[in-house]
């Protein structure tokens, strides 16, 4: 299993999100985790990353346990976190976001292959690689956002919300190749674009108030009344 | 990258000192803006964190050779490199400790929780009346002893301004080495989005602790230069002035924050500036200093340096 995470508490100061999060990713797959504003999804994300400190719980890449590792160390291990609102740097050009992202040791020594890589991927960054990536459009930044990731070379990829703030069109593209990239990797999805989401995942879960209410195959839950009424409108 | 007109004016700075040794003193009080402005700046131009407490880094280099030459003064002329050896190290270790303990937190809470530190060494060397209490040191009479009246007189004229120039071509020298290597890049990050930079595979304390000790010992070096070489004397009172962080950072950003040759021209206006207010408005110094960090960060917020290589982009490599 590329991430496994079991019952997993973390929180802000005293005040408790999580409660006893368990889910898995495997390889060649994309897991998404679905749920309201709030639920903790993003808390989720930053404590399997190590950015906020898990309270209790096991975050076990490929079989190692890495729960209490700093992200700098979780990076080199194959870990990239796409973060909640793209955080570029926005002062920098497109392609010195590219380089920052392959900063550790192991993503440096395949640096030249992976700006390729992700080229290929993003054709359009490749045209705008001298650019201030303060500058982009909202589309352009989630895919250089997504790209800067990928130059880490990680096992497992976190996303947070890629769809927000993208027009319909846009979005569909880049879940398009969001599902490509697991043929490398496993994809951890986070995502309030329920229906765009269950299209291209596996697997899903459903996390309410810091807990994992539901979970299953996404062909299952398109199918299931509680995601139906509360996230589909139908 | 020409590095000539930062190491070009320090080195210029130096031989004048040499050649005209009666106005070694006013250079020095030149190069002491500029080299402060400089060491400053490889803190808090590069990690975006300011230290209020930082002018005990600058004590602390000067009790590092006062001590020395005071109570060792049968060390001879070795008492300088060993004193300046022991400045620099008590300031590394000052930073190492306070920075351990406060980089940890982001830059408002790092500025508040540092603000006591300098008041908190003052009032140790004051109160547990080590190293002088709260009397000082006197100096010139063991340097006299130790160097011989002459060698003294020179350290301390010409000597103390080469050292202190010397100490702010260090600083540009640092500078480079840092910009150019991954440091450079990973202080970048720091400074623009240190979240970001934590999941780039980036420890964002290593490196602010890395600048911030740098930092700290050019000071160091600069306090022992200026005060204890210099002066001939340490006293709290001088070597604690809380007034001289606010000089560096009105240099750093009147120069413009994060470039090499910012301070050394921050630096010359600020002095030429105090000068002329010393003059036609002696006692409001103080005010003045307010007055241009508070214009300068308001209506150009990069500085001279920043905004001359906006304006003329060819400027650009000739101004680092
Ligand atoms: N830095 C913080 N300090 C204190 N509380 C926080 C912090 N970040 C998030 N929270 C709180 O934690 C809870 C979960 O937030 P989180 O950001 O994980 O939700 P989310 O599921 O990602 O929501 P969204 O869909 O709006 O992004 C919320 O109640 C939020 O107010
Ligand atoms: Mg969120």
């Amino acid at each position: 299993m590329a991430l496994r995470v079991s019952n997993l508490a973390s929180g802000y100061g005293r005040l408790q999100v999580l409660f006893g999060v368990s889910f898995e990713a495997p390889s060649g797959s994309v897991v998404s985790i679905l749920g309201p504003n709030g639920a903790g999804k993003t808390t989720t994300l930053l404590t399997v990353m190590g950015v906020v400190k898990p309270w209790d719980g096991v975050v076990e890449l490929e079989g190692v346990d890495v729960t209490w590792l700093p992200p700098h160390r979780k990076v080199e291990l194959g870990i990239s976190l796409v973060p909640e609102g793209r955080r570029l740097f926005p002062e920098m050009t497109v392609e010195e976001n590219l380089l920052m992202g392959a900063y550790t040791k192991r993503a440096r020594d395949k640096i030249h292959d992976s700006l390729e890589l992700v080229y290929t991927l993003f054709p359009r960054l490749k045209e705008r690689r001298k650019q201030k990536a303060g500058t982009m459009s909202g589309g352009e930044q989630q895919m250089l956002a997504v790209a800067r990731a990928l130059m880490a070379r990680p096992k497992v990829l976190l996303i947070d919300e890629p769809s927000a703030g993208l027009a319909p069109k846009v979005v569909a593209d880049l879940f398009q190749t969001i599902s490509q990239l697991k043929k490398e990797m496993s994809v951890l999805l986070v995502e309030q674009n329920v229906a765009a989401a269950l299209e291209i995942s596996d697997y899903s879960y459903v996390l309410e108030n810091g807990r994992i209410i539901l979970k299953g195959p996404a062909s299952e839950l398109v199918e299931n009344e509680h995601v139906k009424k509360a996230y589909l409108g139908v | 990258m020409r590095p000539y007109i930062p190491l070009g004016t320090y080195l210029l700075l130096m031989a004048l000192a040499f050649v005209f040794p009666q106005y070694s003193k006013l250079i020095a009080s030149i190069a002491f803006f500029m080299a402060l402005g400089q060491a400053v700046n490889i803190f808090v131009g590069l990690t975006g964190y300011v230290d209020f407490g930082y002018v005990a880094f600058l004590a602390m280099g000067a009790y590092g050779l006062g001590v020395t030459v005071y109570y060792m003064t049968w060390l001879g002329i070795l008492a300088l490199p060993l004193g300046l050896l022991l400045g620099v190290s008590l300031a590394a270790s000052l930073a190492s400790l306070v920075g351990a303990i406060a980089l940890r937190l982001r830059g408002a809470y790092f500025a508040i929780a540092t603000i006591g530190v300098n008041e908190g060494v003052k009032h140790l060397i004051v109160g547990a009346n080590i190293w002088g209490g709260g009397a000082g040191l006197i100096l010139s009479s063991s340097m006299f002893q130790a160097f011989g009246r002459d060698t003294a007189l020179f350290l301390a004229n010409v000597g103390s301004t080469v050292l202190i120039l010397a100490t702010g071509l260090i600083a540009v020298v640092a500078m480079y080495l840092i910009q150019a290597s991954k440091a450079g890049f990973a202080l970048a990050a720091i400074r623009q989005d240190e979240d970001a930079a934590k999941v780039m595979g980036i420890n964002p304390t290593k490196y602010k602790l890395m600048a911030f000790m740098t930092s700290a010992s050019l000071s160091g070096l600069l306090g022992a230069a200026y005060f204890s070489l210099g002066n001939m004397q340490v006293f709290p009172e001088n070597v604690f002035f809380v007034e001289y962080i606010l000089d560096g950072l009105a240099v750093m950003f009147l120069g413009g924050a994060g470039t090499v040759t910012g301070p050394i021209i921050g630096g010359l206006i600020y002095f030429g500036v105090r000068y002329l207010v010393g003059i036609y408005l002696p006692g409001l110094q103080a005010l003045v200093t307010a007055l241009i960090v508070f214009l300068v960060v308001v209506f150009m917020p990069k500085g001279v340096v920043g905004t001359l290589r906006e304006l003329i982009p060819s400027l650009r490599s000739w101004l680092p």
